[in-house]
């Protein structure tokens, strides 16, 4: 090289030193510092003076068994480079930046071997402190990015664990309605797997259709994309899976982002084939009596309701039958109510026969029935109450070797669509069917339509406001009616019914037929039990007061079915004993047949009561209620009284007389005393004297009259 | 090469592996120094072979790329020494060094990088000078280069005689903080360099 040229060289070399960015320091074999360059001062805040010559460990005291020291050593002994990481360094050289922080340091020690062998090491020194921050960033956002990854993988392995748990069926779709997710619950449903339906269209696995008329409804995920609004519905679906359909209810809520645009969809259904079923059961229930299968009265006003509005608007007739069994009380009282229900379950299938399909039976209460006749004319429905009262009439009811004759009372009324309510045409049926028992029981009544039932109902509402007037008022009067005795004719006998008279505005006096209907009816009837009893006792005791109190006294008195159940009476009678103390032989109470036979357990107990302290017991009207002679032993009575309507013809008709003839007889074997109402006549006395009756009572003997007549105080 | 005893015989090879255990030595108390935790270098084998069957024999244990440090010498005999690692291998070796289990990325970053080179130039360094003081003779390293990528690719990136040379091959194994990681030390030398190794092992030893 000439050496112009190697001097240039020499000096752009040394330019090179002195304006390179990187730290640099040349040391010799004695580890002195041969030179260093200008970056090296200016970070190290030494003058190059106070460097040069000096042994390196001097000047930097904390390089002594340091990582760069090893690499001096090493290059300057084995001619090895060396290179010390700033992460690895924990001894680099004290250079500082303007702000006094210690620069990162990459060192690389490299040997110089010159020519002559002389050995030099070369330390370089680079700042990498900005790519070190970059890269304690970068970490720092990786952790950060990986901190927010495991949360979000977290949270979307927690929701996956909620949709795999919930009992809902959950499907997700994107915004073309193909299927992305579907979990266990849905895939159960439809009968899929998840990864077999992926990205399909979801209509093609969610079919649905009507129940009721198995029409195919559309698919709700389409409804949603179309009108991006929430789509619920909660009846009628049936979900046609692959192998199975269930009833469900379903709703699909459309996603969509901050931005408005619609990413997808979420079906959510559920499986209420068990809910539906059970509603249908319970409404089922709700709307028939669980005995007979048959509708019950709820049901039964419900149709009559909507008959009753086509009956407004149609010109078609409708009527309405209302059943009412006249021995059922009898079974049920002395067979039990397992033969009772047995009865009306097999009295049901008898009337279900004698109806059209379009007829509708029910049970309206104990042994009431009800029949909707729709589109029937009124001779039409006539014969079919006639049809089933035939049919009644003819069956019979065996239980444990024995046989009831059943008959039934049936009241038809028309539904004219005039009613108000259903209710009325009900009442009307109802009041028939009273007129047809109280006829004679076992027949058909219509009603009648020129007694419209709102006048009926006002009439029974203003004797209502008659009778409690009456009460208050004391507006009625007691009359007598003397029971002879028939084998002693000669003797003035004392023992007399007690009848009840109301008396008028103007003074007249008014039957008990007028009254009586409308105070059993409206519950009155165990006030005016209670007021005869009490005026019983006050006349008495007027009597006594004037020594007038007749001797040899009996005095019967009538009780209703309802008082039978009336405890507060049967106290005020025992009160009222007590505080007169007279004889209690002196009082008799009769209570109806029918009447003790509707209430048999409660009557029993009553006139045993009664019996316990003296009093006599007769059964009225013995022989009316088709009865059965086997409540003769469960009631303690003293007295038959046969019914009128058999003595009255006994002159005459021979079956009547037979009939007096059987009651007496049976009366005398269970050594009861027998008494015959409606003796109008002395023909009669005559028969029944043969007969061997004990007692007679009629206009024959004795027209009743008042209390005060036949005991006058004076 | 058909045999390798051709070249080197077991007796050269053994006392090859003597000195090259006597520089892991040293290379080990200096990593300990450094880190300031206890470093355990050994090499259980050392052998000569062919570069094609010193990259299949690594390529069996690294599944994936390695990664590692390059460095060329010359002196006594030339060549290139290198110290490679499986790449998961490497990322334990770094961060247990480091002692920095929290490093969340999935590949070296710059500084371990460095840190990684720092190390191997240790290591390489201590064989370098073990086998220059063995010799008597003078040795040069040049400065250390991290390398990445595919075995082939690494073992052959140096230019020259590649499909003549051969490999000194070292497994190593490395122990730190409770951690055993198997890495390699190659050096890489053409046909030439190893009849000069060979001289030189001949002159050592005296014959």
């Amino acid at each position: 090289m000439p050496a112009e040229k190697s001097v240039e060289s020499t000096f752009i070399f040394q330019h090179v030193f002195s304006e390179s960015e990187s730290g640099l320091i040349v040391i010799d074999t004695e580890f002195c510092v041969v030179d260093c360059n200008p970056w090296f001062i200016k970070y190290s805040g030494i003058g190059l003076k106070e460097l040069k010559g000096k042994k390196l460990i001097k000047i930097f005291p904390i390089l002594e068994k340091s990582s760069i020291e090893r690499g001096v050593v090493s290059a300057l002994k084995n001619g090895m480079s060396s290179v010390v990481s700033h992460t690895l360094n924990r001894k680099p050289f004290p250079l500082k930046n303007i702000a006094g922080q210690v620069l990162q340091q990459h060192i690389m020690i490299k040997p110089i071997i010159l020519d002559n062998k002389q050995r030099y090491c070369l330390i370089q020194i680079m700042d990498i402190s900005a790519s070190y921050s970059r890269e304690r960033q970068l970490i720092e956002q990786a952790k950060r990015t990986k901190a927010i990854s495991a949360k979000l993988a977290e949270e979307k392995e927690r929701a996956q664990v909620t949709l795999n748990s919930i009992i809902d069926a959950v499907i997700t779709t994107d915004e073309q309605g193909l299927i992305l997710s579907m979990n266990p619950v849905a895939e159960f449903l439809i009968g899929v797997r998840e990864e077999d339906v992926q990205n399909k269209k979801v209509c093609d696995y969610f079919k649905l259709i009507n129940e009721n008329d198995y029409n195919i409804i559309q698919c709700p995920v389409a409804e949603c994309l179309q009108s991006k609004n929430i789509i619920i519905n909660e009846k009628e679906h049936i979900l046609v899976g692959k192998s199975k359909r269930f009833s469900v209810h379903d709703s699909v809520s459309p996603i969509i982002n901050d931005d408005g645009v619609m990413l997808g969809t979420v079906l959510v259904f559920r499986d209420v084939t068990q809910s539906r079923a059970l509603a249908e059961e319970l409404n089922w229930q709700a709307l028939h009596d669980p005995l007979t299968g048959l509708a019950n009265r709820r049901q039964f006003e419900l149709d009559m309701h909507s008959l009753l509005n086509k009956a407004k608007s149609d010109n078609l007739k409708h009527h309405l039958l209302y059943l009412d069994l006249d021995q059922f009380k009898v079974v049920n009282d002395t067979c039990g109510h397992d033969a009772g229900d047995e009865l009306l379950k097999q009295i049901t299938a008898i009337l279900d026969k004698k109806l059209r399909k379009s007829d509708l039976l029910a049970r309206l209460g104990g042994d009431e029935f009800g029949v909707l006749l729709e589109s029937c004319e009124a001779e039409n429905a006539l014969a079919v109450a006639n049809n089933l009262r035939q049919a009644v009439e003819g069956f019979r009811f065996g239980w444990q070797a024995r046989s009831f004759k059943i008959g039934v009372s049936i009241g038809i009324a028309e539904i004219t669509g005039e009613e108000a309510k259903a209710s009325e045409a009900l009442s009307a049926a109802d009041a028939a069917c009273y007129v047809a028992k109280e006829s004679g029981r076992n027949r058909v009544c219509f009603h009648e339509i020129n007694a419209s039932a709102s006048s009926m109902h006002q009439k029974e509402m203003q004797w209502v406001s008659r009778l409690q007037a009456a009460l208050d008022n004391d507006c009625f009067e007691l009359f007598l009616q003397r029971i002879q005795c028939v084998d002693c004719l000669d003797t003035a006998s004392e023992h007399y019914e007690v009848l009840l008279r109301m008396v008028g505005d103007k003074g007249e006096i008014i039957p008990p037929g007028a009254f009586l209907p409308a105070a059993e009816r409206f519950n009155l009837i165990g006030s005016l039990d209670t007021w005869v009893v009490e005026q019983v006792f006050e006349k008495l005791e007027g009597l006594r007061e004037v020594n007038k109190y007749p001797k040899n006294l009996i005095l019967s008195i009538n009780l209703s079915g309802t008082s039978m159940a009336n405890i507060d009476l049967l106290d005020r009678i025992s009160c009222l004993l007590d505080e007169s103390d007279f004889p209690a032989e002196n009082f008799c109470f009769e209570v109806t047949e029918t009447a003790a036979i509707a209430n048999l357990k409660q009557a029993t107990k009553f006139l045993s009561s009664l019996r316990s302290k003296g009093c006599k017991v007769a059964l009225d009207d013995f022989g009316s209620g088709l009865s059965s002679f086997a409540y003769l032993k469960e009631l303690p009575v003293d007295y038959l009284k046969i019914d009128g309507l058999f003595v009255k013809d006994i002159a005459v008709d021979e079956i009547d007389k037979a009939f007096v003839e059987s009651i007496n007889q049976i009366g005398q074997v269970m050594s009861l005393e027998t008494i015959a109402e409606f003796v109008e006549n002395d023909e009669i006395m005559d028969i029944l004297t043969e007969i061997g009756v004990n007692y007679a009572q009629g206009y024959g003997i004795h027209k009743p009259c008042s209390f005060d007549l036949v005991f006058p105080k004076t | 090469m058909s045999d390798k005893d051709q070249i080197l015989d077991e007796f050269y090879v053994d006392a090859v592996a003597e000195v090259l255990n006597i520089g892991m030595g040293s290379a080990a108390a200096s990593l300990s120094e450094m880190i300031d935790d206890e470093v355990k270098l050994s090499v259980p084998g050392v052998e000569f072979v062919s570069r094609l069957v010193a990259t299949d024999h690594i390529s069996k244990k690294a599944k994936t790329d390695v990664s590692g440090v390059h460095q060329h010498f010359q002196g006594a005999f030339g060549g290139d020494a290198m110290l490679l690692f499986p790449e998961d291998q490497s990322l334990q070796l770094v961060r247990a060094v480091l002692q920095q289990d929290d490093i969340t990325l999935e590949d070296l970053t710059e500084m371990e990088q460095e840190a990684m080179t720092e190390i191997g130039n240790v290591i390489l360094n201590s064989c370098l000078c073990s086998m220059a003081d063995m010799f008597g003779k003078e040795m040069r390293g040049d400065i250390p280069e991290f390398v990445q990528g595919s075995i082939n690719q690494v073992l052959s990136d140096d230019g020259g005689n590649q499909t003549e040379a051969i490999v000194l091959l070292l497994n190593m194994d490395f122990s730190v903080d409770k951690k055993n990681i198997q890495g390699y030390v190659t050096f890489l030398m053409d046909v030439d360099e190893v009849i000069q190794l060979k001289t030189n092992i001949q002159e050592f030893l005296g014959e």
